[in-house]
This record gives structure tokens, C-alpha cells and sequence, in this order.
């Protein structure tokens, strides 16, 4: 009996990944307490040896679920399953400092849907920044950007530039389908905003201007992004890598 | 019968934990057992993923833990409530009656305009 639970209970707490030794022992003297407990309660229904064994290990549920659930809270947080949670956390639903996944929920936030103070994603909502196909946030800059300043090809805010602009004030647009303001009725304080977002297009100067801006402005996002994707793709490959088989069998 | 989901029985496990500690100190693998067989058919806590509840309701302080010797000279792990689980466990409970006073009263109004204006 003792072989194949140890077996089950090593990839527990393979994946659990305690990092303390005595604390280790405890979680895993009690684990095997309660499986030998459940082979004794099966046995007592009719199932004989090997399957009591079998049925406590699956009951007991898959080592990389459980495993995760005994993980302590870290630093940095690496998983492949469920919510990872740390200062930095990376998984398919991460929670953290710098929080890069599926779903990914922190003060920089990397993923597929990005929620945070900056955040990067294909629907980001920031409190400060956001950037990815959708992005909503105080400054958005994406495919569809919504918020205060709103900078894209389809882009909608208080002040909104882009390709397709409506707003309170679209300072630059290709096609601005609403402008409450215009340069000489926008509050003045907003004018240093719309030069960043706008140019002539008859002054060459401003034109080049306007272009390093963009090509920069595009050259860091995806920077910031490629390196959150990266981080993501390296990390979670190595963390499969390392849980790889844990989960195949419980009862080899 | 329905079955709680799992978004409603997420919040709460702890306080199903609590209530049924209140009888006195018991061990995880009985915890789950009983925990299972008096709400058969509504909820079914996993029997691997109890003990990361446990050990986090110890941390903050709801329970507290002992080692006792079984007869076979084991040592098993037997929780019991501590005064703040005793606290929490109150505190829920009366969060619990409220709310089901609200629904019971969200499911009387849904029930009794339909056949107030029923125009049969």
C-alpha cells in the first residue's frame, strides 16, 4: 500500500513545492493518514487491495491540482494550471506585482485579458495605461482604444486620435467622426496633449516628428509586451517541463 | 436536488468547516466524510483539496491543530475551533440569515406579482 501512495504523494508534493522541509513531512505524514484511512474504508465496502488503492489515489483527486492548492504564497509564482498568485505570478490566471497569463490581474498586468494599473494584452483595462487590440484605460493606445486619451486606429475618448476618432476633442484623426472642440476651443491644457497626438500634415518637420514619436511610442509597447510574452512562454514551458508526468499516472 | 455550484460553495467552505467543528476536535479525512455524507447530493468537498483550507484557516487563526496518537500508535492531526473561528462562525451566521431573508423575500415577489396580475 505504502508504494504506490508515497509514489502519489511525492508528485503532490513535487508539484506543492513546500521549499520547507519539516513542514513538508507534516502535510505529507497527514496525506498519508487520510489515504491509508480511505483503503481501509474501501476495503471495508468490498473493493479489494489494489483497487481500494486506486480508487483513494483518484479520489483523492490529481496530484497537480492538489499540489498547486498546498503551494504557499511566493515571490514568484510559476504554474500550469489555475491561478498563480506572488509578487510576480505567471500561469493561466495570475494575480500579482507583475502578473503575466491567460487572465492575468495585477499593478502590471501581461495576457490575453490584462487588467491592472498598465496593462498589455488583447483586451486591456487599465487604471493608468492601456495597450492591446481592445484597450480601455485612463491613457489607451491600441487597436480599439477607449479612455480619457485615447490614441488608435479605432479610438474613442475625451480626447481620442487615431485612425477613426470621435470624442470631446480629437486634435488628429484620418477621420474624425465627432469633436465637441477644436484647436481653438480646446482648454488649453489639453494642447500639449493633442501636438503629442496630432501633426500637420503640410509641415515636414512636424510630420518626422510625429512619426518617431509613433514608431517609439510602438517600438516600447511591443518591447514591454514581447518581453511579458516571452517571460510567459519560457517560465510556464519550464515549469510543464518540470511537472511533466506528475499528473500521467497516479498508480505506475 | 440541486447541486451548489461551485461559485457559491467557494466562499463558504470555510464556514461549513467551522460549523461542523463545533461538535468538537476532529481530523481532515473524517472532516470531509461527514462534511460529505450530511449534505449527500448538495455539495461534495474534494477530499485532496480540503487540507489547503484547513491550513489557511489555521493561519488566520480559526483553528487550531494537535497531534494525538491513534490506537495504532499514529499520529493524526485533529483540528479544533479557536475563539476567533467561534467569532467568524457567528459573524457568518448572521450574514447568512440575512441573506436568505433577502432572497426568501426576492422569491416571494417573484412569485406573488405573476398571479396578482395575471389577467386570467
Amino acid at each position: 500500500m505504502k508504494g504506490t501512495i508515497d509514489r502519489y504523494l511525492d508528485k503532490v508534493m513535487a508539484v506543492a513545492d513546500v521549499r520547507d522541509a519539516q513542514r513538508e513531512a507534516q502535510i505529507r505524514e497527514e496525506l498519508r493518514d487520510h489515504l491509508e484511512m480511505k483503503v481501509e474504508a474501501l476495503k471495508s465496502e468490498g473493493y479489494d487491495g489494489a483497487e481500494a488503492l486506486v480508487k483513494a489515489v483518484e479520489d483523492h483527486g490529481s496530484p497537480v491540482i492538489v499540489g498547486y492548492r498546498l503551494r504557499p504564497w511566493r515571490l514568484v509564482d510559476i504554474r500550469v494550471r489555475g491561478t498563480a498568485r506572488g509578487v510576480i505570478a505567471i500561469g493561466p490566471k495570475a494575480r500579482g506585482i507583475v502578473a503575466i497569463g491567460g487572465v492575468a490581474l495585477g499593478v502590471f498586468a501581461f495576457g490575453g485579458v490584462a487588467i491592472g494599473a498598465f496593462s498589455f494584452g488583447g483586451l486591456a483595462l487599465a487604471a493608468l495605461l492601456a495597450w492591446g487590440g481592445c484597450a480601455v484605460g485612463t491613457f489607451s493606445y491600441g487597436g480599439l482604444a477607449l479612455g480619457f486619451i485615447a490614441f488608435g486606429g479605432v479610438a474613442v475618448g475625451i480626447i481620442a486620435a487615431g485612425g477613426v476618432a470621435a470624442g470631446v476633442w480629437v486634435p488628429g484623426s484620418t477621420l474624425p467622426l465627432a469633436s465637441h472642440y477644436s484647436w481653438d476651443t480646446a482648454p488649453t491644457w489639453w494642447h500639449g496633449i493633442g501636438r503629442l497626438l496630432s501633426f500637420n500634415p503640410h509641415s515636414s518637420q512636424e510630420t518626422k516628428a510625429f512619426m518617431t514619436m509613433l514608431g517609439a511610442l510602438f517600438a516600447i509597447t511591443i518591447a514591454i509586451w514581447a518581453l511579458g510574452f516571452a517571460a510567459q512562454v519560457i517560465f510556464t514551458w519550464k515549469e510543464k517541463k518540470r511537472v511533466t508526468g506528475i499528473d500521467a499516472s497516479i498508480t505506475e | 436536488m440541486v447541486r451548489l455550484a461551485k461559485q457559491t460553495l467557494d466562499g463558504n467552505v470555510e464556514t461549513i468547516i467551522l460549523a461542523e467543528l463545533v461538535s468538537g476536535a476532529n481530523y481532515g479525512y473524517a472532516l470531509v466524510r461527514e462534511i460529505n455524507k450530511k449534505h449527500e447530493g448538495l455539495l461534495a468537498l474534494g477530499e485532496g483539496t480540503i487540507y489547503p483550507v484547513l491550513y489557511r484557516m489555521e493561519e488566520k487563526g480559526l483553528l487550531k491543530s494537535e497531534i494525538r496518537k491513534t490506537q495504532t500508535g499514529r499520529d493524526r492531526k485533529y483540528y479544533r475551533l479557536a475563539p476567533k473561528g467561534k467569532t467568524v462562525l457567528q459573524e457568518n451566521m448572521l450574514q447568512w440569515k440575512a441573506l436568505t431573508e433577502v432572497m426568501a423575500k426576492i422569491q416571494d415577489g417573484l412569485s406573488g406579482p405573476a398571479t396578482a396580475t395575471d389577467p386570467a
